[in-house]
């Protein structure tokens, strides 16, 4: 599995350049998390992300790793940004080939609960412009 | 050793990181017992907050060594 794994601020775009499909590549899936406009019910400007960026880009390789083994994924970009990120703006962009799309829909699933439960990455709210 | 406090670890000790004295090898507890000596207020965050030695989780059985770099995980929240 290639896996390709970057934290930073900058901004997400909407035009990344896409993983290189292989000749057995059947599914080819895109996810990215956006910041709401509420948290916890209330109105918030955006969200501000820091990292133990070491541990945290060796936990995200060692979730991936692991879930190979139940979904083999033929390879994997997993971005985070860091830093303050407006409300309608990606967060996190995973995306995801495989031979079929039941294993990287589940390679989905499974790497974002654990990435919520495993991976040093925080988040502190900001509040709306006046 | 080097003690790292993130989100509200770092906002309840006002710090990012801070050197450890005396370099012999800690247990999880002993190294709880220095750092709530020196920031009394983290007690309530500890029952959530895991240790991580040199950027993986500790045991319950982790002895933390001289020159470790030792991180207080409070419960994350990335994605």
């Amino acid at each position: 599995m290639r896996i390709h794994i970057q934290l930073g601020p900058d901004p997400i775009s909407l035009a990344l350049p896409a993983l290189a499909p292989e000749p057995e590549t059947g599914a080819f899936v895109e996810f990215r998390g956006l910041v709401r406009s509420t948290e916890a019910e209330r109105a918030i400007g955006g969200l501000v992300y820091e990292a133990y960026q070491p541990m945290a880009e060796h936990e995200i390789t060692r979730i991936a790793k692991s879930l190979l083994a139940d979904y083999p994924v033929q390879a994997v970009r997993i971005l985070h940004r860091l830093g303050p990120v407006p409300v309608g703006e990606a967060a996190i962009y995973i995306c995801i080939t495989a031979r079929h799309r039941t294993e990287a829909f589940s390679f989905l699933a499974g790497f974002m609960d654990q990435l919520k439960k495993d991976v040093p990455i925080w988040k502190t709210d900001t509040l709306p412009a006046a | 050793m080097t003690l790292l406090y993130f989100a509200q670890v770092r906002r309840i000790t006002a710090l990012a990181s801070e050197s450890l004295r005396g370099e012999v090898p800690l247990t999880s507890d002993e190294l709880w017992q220095y750092v709530l000596q020196r920031h009394p207020d983290l007690a309530s965050l500890r029952p959530a907050i895991r240790l991580a030695r040199n950027g993986e989780f500790a045991s319950a059985e982790t002895i933390f060594q001289p020159g470790d770099e030792i991180a207080l995980i409070p419960p994350v929240s990335g994605g």
